[in-house]
């Protein structure tokens, strides 16, 4: 019995240390995708991906909206354009307005471009917004000088996912600012 | 009444060890988001068969990457040696995760208020092969995103945006490049041994710091 008693507990217990492996040291396994030995001859059926393609930049009417949402757990005042959360870049600049976050920001960022007529606003300073000139020519809305965007994986108006993402994404604010500061 | 007794000590060993798994499973993704693998700190990234380390040559965006010589050995590898893997969930350009998408993160800038982070990129976002790796604030886009592929212990590291891999060149620069690919039957056998330098170039060992070897 008290052997048994030990082997069941051994198994299980490794079974936990698995699971806790697993959970906190991917990088380890990883997600290897076919097996190749390092080291022997070049292996020739491993092919190459096709390269992720960038969208092409879209003017539109832009309008920004105030409001509510749980952005990490706490409620806060946030903006929304198209129903989706408003993000601001921490990387970017705001006196003056610079973008940094050009050529494949395209893919998961997609700016604030401005077909140029008045910006709509609901619950937003007039005085804080403004636009910037990109370096691809784009004009991109501003708030306080931030320029802004919106998260591709954000599906629904409640959708924050963007925020935190890189360590230097925020939700913003009506005024402009970080709702979670970084 | 044997069977009863054995049955019933299978069940509290079980339960027991079964709420410690579950449980420190669960402390590892306390900071993350949800459906998040946390991020694994203290990691290096050495290329194949050399007692080398991926390191920027500064702590600024710009700075390129390059293989070095390790300072130290194991947990005295100093922090501008040393990532952070941020293995947080990456979107393709259709909205999908990526599978196993991984962010190298400069270690003495993740994490520290009022710095900003960053992480391995490709120069210019470029696709092209040849293009060099730099640091980048980190913006969770695919040129900064990278998969392991083949060798698990010892794997191809391939940007997601060129769907390139990483290779050390004989100067220390660190470029994305196709797979080597299968050497040609009528090759010589320099030709041979450069294209297997080449292949050995674009194998890397991501582990933690602590289990390093090498260096002053």
């Amino acid at each position: 019995m008290k052997t048994l008693t030990a082997v069941l507990a051994l198994t299980v217990a490794l079974g936990g240390l698995a699971a806790c492996g697993s959970s906190g040291d991917q990088t380890q396994a990883g997600s290897a995708t076919a097996s190749a030995s390092a080291g022997a001859e070049p292996d020739s059926t491993l092919s190459q991906p096709a390269p992720q393609q960038v969208p092409p930049p879209v003017r539109e009417k832009i309008s920004l909206t105030a409001g509510k949402a749980a952005v990490a757990g706490n409620e806060a005042d946030v903006v929304r354009f198209k129903e989706r959360i408003v993000y601001r870049f921490e990387a970017d600049e705001n006196r003056p307005s610079k973008v940094n976050c050009a050529e494949d920001c395209l893919i998961v960022w997609p700016p604030l471009l401005t077909d140029g007529t008045p910006v709509q606003l609901s619950g937003v300073d007039t005085n804080l917004v403004g636009t910037v000139t990109r370096a691809d020519g784009f004009t991109q809305v501003t708030l306080d000088g931030w320029p802004l965007y919106l998260f591709k994986n954000d599906q629904s108006p409640d959708d924050t996912l963007g925020e935190g993402v890189g360590g230097n994404w925020s939700v913003v604010r009506p005024d402009g600012k970080p709702v979670v500061k970084k | 009444m044997y069977y009863t007794n054995m049955f019933r000590g299978f069940a509290v060993v079980a339960g027991a060890a079964l709420a410690t798994g579950l449980l420190s499973g669960l402390a590892g993704t306390a900071n993350a988001a949800p459906g998040d693998v946390p991020p694994a700190k203290d990691r290096v990234i050495q290329p194949q068969g050399t007692k080398n380390l991926l390191v920027p040559t500064g702590a600024n965006a710009g700075a390129r990457i390059v293989a070095k010589p390790r300072i130290g050995q194991a947990q005295d590898t100093p922090e501008s040696q040393v990532w952070t893997f941020d293995n947080s969930k990456k979107f393709d350009q259709n909205g999908k995760p990526i599978s196993g998408g991984v962010s190298f993160v400069f270690q003495p800038t993740f994490g520290k208020p009022g710095v900003r982070a960053l992480c391995i990129d490709v120069v210019g976002d470029s696709k092209q092969a040849g293009a060099a790796f730099e640091l980048r604030p980190c913006d969770g886009t695919p040129s900064q995103v990278f998969v392991r592929v083949g060798d698990v212990q010892v794997p191809f590291v391939q940007n997601v945006l060129s769907g390139l891999n990483m290779e050390v060149q004989a100067n220390g620069a660190v470029v994305q490049q196709p797979f080597v690919g299968r050497v040609p039957a009528n090759a010589t056998p320099a030709e041979r041994q450069a294209l297997q330098a080449r292949n050995n170039a674009q194998h890397f060992l991501l582990s933690p710091k602590a289990f390093g070897v090498g260096g002053a």
